[in-house]
């Protein structure tokens, strides 16, 4: 048995009751595969956890039958794609707030995907670097945003 | 639901033959019994419990919009369940 993301993807959705059409395209971050659907709200849950879940329940099954299977991003709507503008805006403020004031500027827990994002944005910032810190209660870590240490 | 988890499960072990799925009404909600190889066991809970989290969050959506209540149990060859 082996399946493209996509229809995975499609099966799950079917399967649990969605009613979807997904379309796929290619991003700078890989392929998107972004599901169209009226229940979008609660296929993208409380802070995005459900559509989370879903990303990478496709991504482990995927995995299980092709171990070279590049991994996919799932989105609902452009839901992702908006959060993931969002959270970039938020690494350059943060950046900005450190190269005009001096210190360290940190940014709320976030889990393991929304944090690649930040680090991912800051990355090439010869000024400005990025750690990630244990938080107490939950997976989720802060991150530090400070100078780059000489 | 059955059907979401029989997928999930079957897509996730190296023995999907030996996976084995019984609905158990309890109080209205249905729990799902989940057994299979106990070398799956590990890949179907996943490291810090996150895969069985993934499922459970996703049959709870599922469940949800069908305005019905349904949870999963790894049940262990010992006959324990988790």
């Amino acid at each position: 048995m082996s399946a493209a993301p996509k229809i995975i993807l499609q099966e799950l959705l079917s399967r649990l009751g969605f009613e979807a059409t997904i379309s796929e395209r290619e991003s700078d971050r890989g392929t998107v595969l972004d599901i169209t659907t009226a229940d979008s709200g609660r296929l993208i849950g409380r802070g995005g956890q459900t559509l989370a879940d879903l990303q990478y329940l496709v991504n482990r099954m995927s995995l299980q039958q092709d171990e070279t299977a590049p991994k996919v991003i799932v989105d609902v709507g452009g839901y992702r794609s908006q959060a993931t503008d969002q959270l970039i805006a938020k690494a350059k403020q943060a950046a900005e707030k450190v190269r005009t004031r001096g210190g360290i500027v940190e940014i709320e827990p976030l889990n393991a995907y929304e944090r690649r994002i930040i680090h991912n944005a800051l990355a090439d910032d010869p000024e400005i670097e990025t750690h990630s810190v244990e938080v107490e209660g939950t997976e989720k870590k802060a991150i530090l945003v400070r100078p780059k240490q000489p | 639901m059955q059907t979401f988890l029989e997928y999930v499960v079957k897509g996730l072990v190296s023995k999907p033959e030996l996976v084995d799925i019984r609905p158990v009404d309890q109080n209205g909600a249905t729990i799902y019994e989940l057994r299979m190889d106990p070398d799956d066991v590990g890949r179907v809970i996943g490291r810090r419990g996150v895969t069985i989290s993934a499922i459970r969050s996703l049959l709870e959506s599922g469940s949800a919009k069908q305005g019905k209540r349904s949870r999963v149990e790894i049940v262990e060859e010992d006959g324990s369940a988790n």
